[in-house]
């Protein structure tokens, strides 16, 4: 026994432990409004951020912490939660389960609609300071044997014009290149060994474009067209429901027919949208536009 | 053939010359000329000219027709997001607009409901408003769709209303539901009303067990 009162204890209970039934609450309803699913190996992560949460909002218990992010209307609750809980970290080869999935299952459907020596076009949005762009790059160009077939063209987006600038510049620390094994390091970085920072190399740089883009902007996502395959990981999760319906509903137009859309691993279109049709890979799961 | 290099980024945004001319044709076409070509159109130009039409002051009337009459998904997503889009520009019509969707749930069919359903969600305090008239439907399907609604409802009279329908409700399918409904939202002001519910439905062997699981729910929960 911690407290020595029974208003205490239940303080003392409900701020430094979450039960089993709580957390599956708690997991479940962030499914349902965010399209993330934490499983059972997230839970001390989950944990120790609701924790946080509790106290930051004055909340005594947990019942009355999820009743206030529940219901709260305008959801501000909800967003502080969703920025606590998901990771802000872009690297090379981050979650290179989707690379596969691309290269064994989207771009086997894509090419089923186009003819040798066409372009297929390839979006990374948001694409930050360029890591998943040039990773993508990367791994057709050792794991796609058709490469010589097509013309595969690599577009990096972001809101954010200074992250593009150091996109574009392709200086990256020892953190980001991380995944790398020293084959690729060498061969596609040259190493700053006195600042332990990595340039990519000019070939691999001149073959990433970098464009500034809004997608809750009608204007300007209206010229980014006619994209084969689309990566938008973990950015929808911070739209609010409408905004989120829109967003889709705009990536849906930057496809072509027959076009794929990746999400982040944990999240899901189907709360979303019906508009895509949902692709099961080996390794995970694409939305395609269908061809109508 | 391989990676594409490009010198300039002003290639990236090139759109193919149909493309391009499409969309600026549509950009001077009257609402007329829209609507004609949706009635003519295959499910891609109606899905293009549902979009045009979010760009005409006052077009709710004609996206809320075409609505009820389009079969494709696609297309009607495209309807909906329009009417969001007008609903957020022109608020004086978002109740216009809530009263004519929410009508359609009696006639459609599961995929359009699931469209109408996140569709008024995005509309928490609005459709609010429309939530007691809902409940009080005298369709049964019509108060459950309207606990679909309350599913994911960030609205702070969710749980009273949840209450409510346990408490008055006389189908008991619809209080099975909102027994779950509850119980998934931690509604735990339920437990003083749920051991009097089994009593009104002496022939429905599946309530006893819905309260007894969320009982143990709700108490072990919270």
């Amino acid at each position: 026994m911690i407290a020595t009162t029974a208003t205490t204890e239940t303080v003392d209970y409900a701020t430094t432990r979450i039960s089993d039934a709580e957390y599956a609450l708690i997991r479940d309803y962030f499914y349902k409004r965010c399209g993330i699913y934490f499983d059972d190996s997230k839970r001390y992560f989950v944990d120790k951020r609701i924790l946080s949460r509790i106290r930051a909002t004055g909340q005594d218990t947990f019942r009355s912490y999820f009743s206030f992010l529940r219901f709260e209307q305008g959801n501000n609750e909800l967003q502080h939660l969703v920025n606590l809980l998901t990771v802000n970290e872009t690297y090379f080869m981050r979650e290179e389960y989707q690379m596969r999935a691309m290269v064994n299952g989207a771009l086997r459907d894509i090419v089923k609609q186009k003819k040798k020596g066409d372009l297929i076009r390839i979006w990374s949005l948001p694409c930050s300071t360029g890591e998943e762009p040039y990773s993508i790059a990367i791994y057709l160009m050792e794991n796609w044997p058709d490469l010589e077939h097509y013309d595969v063209e690599v577009v990096g987006s972001d809101i954010d014009t200074r992250v593009l600038e150091k996109a574009r510049k392709g200086c990256f620390s020892e953190r980001s290149v991380k995944n790398l094994n020293s084959t690729q390091k060498r061969r596609y970085f040259k190493h700053d060994a006195e600042n332990n920072k990595y340039q990519i190399c000019d070939d691999l740089r001149d073959s990433v474009l970098f464009k500034s883009v809004n997608l809750n902007d009608d204007l300007s996502m209206s010229s980014f067209r006619e994209f084969d395959l689309i990566y938008c990981r973990n950015l929808l999760i911070y739209f609010d429901d409408l905004s989120r319906q829109q967003a889709a509903e705009r990536i849906y137009d930057a496809l072509n027919p027959g076009g794929v859309l990746f999400l982040g691993h944990s999240e899901s279109m189907s709360r979303i949208s019906s508009l895509f049709k949902v692709r099961r890979y080996q390794d995970s799961t694409g939305y395609q536009k269908e061809i109508i | 053939m391989g990676l594409v290099r490009k010198k300039s980024n002003s290639q990236v945004t090139k759109m193919n010359v149909e493309t391009s001319k499409r969309e600026s044709a549509n950009s001077t076409m009257t609402l007329e000329q829209v609507l004609a070509d949706y009635r003519q159109g295959d499910a891609r130009c109606r899905r293009e000219k549902a979009k045009v039409l979010r760009e005409f002051s006052g077009a709710h009337h004609e996206l809320l027709a075409l609505l009820v009459a389009e079969n494709e998904s696609v297309v009607r997503d495209a309807l909906l997001n329009s009417l969001a889009s007008m609903a957020q520009k022109e608020p004086q019509n978002l109740q216009g607009i809530l009263v004519n969707v929410v009508d359609m749930l009696r006639h459609a069919e599961a995929s359009l409901r699931t469209q109408i359903i996140r569709f008024v969600t995005g509309f928490p305090e609005a459709i609010g408003e429309f939530i007691p008239l809902l409940l009080a439907d005298p369709n049964g399907n019509i108060r459950l769709y309207t606990l679909d609604i309350m599913q994911t409802l960030a609205h702070p009279k969710v749980p009273e209303w949840l209450k409510r329908v346990i408490e008055h409700e006389t189908e008991a399918n619809v209080v099975i539901s909102a027994i779950d409904r509850s119980v998934e939202a931690g509604c735990r002001d339920i437990l003083d009303v749920l051991p009097g519910v089994a009593a009104r439905f002496p022939d429905v062997e599946m309530m006893p067990f819905a309260i007894k699981i969320a009982t143990e729910r709700l108490e072990g929960a919270l």
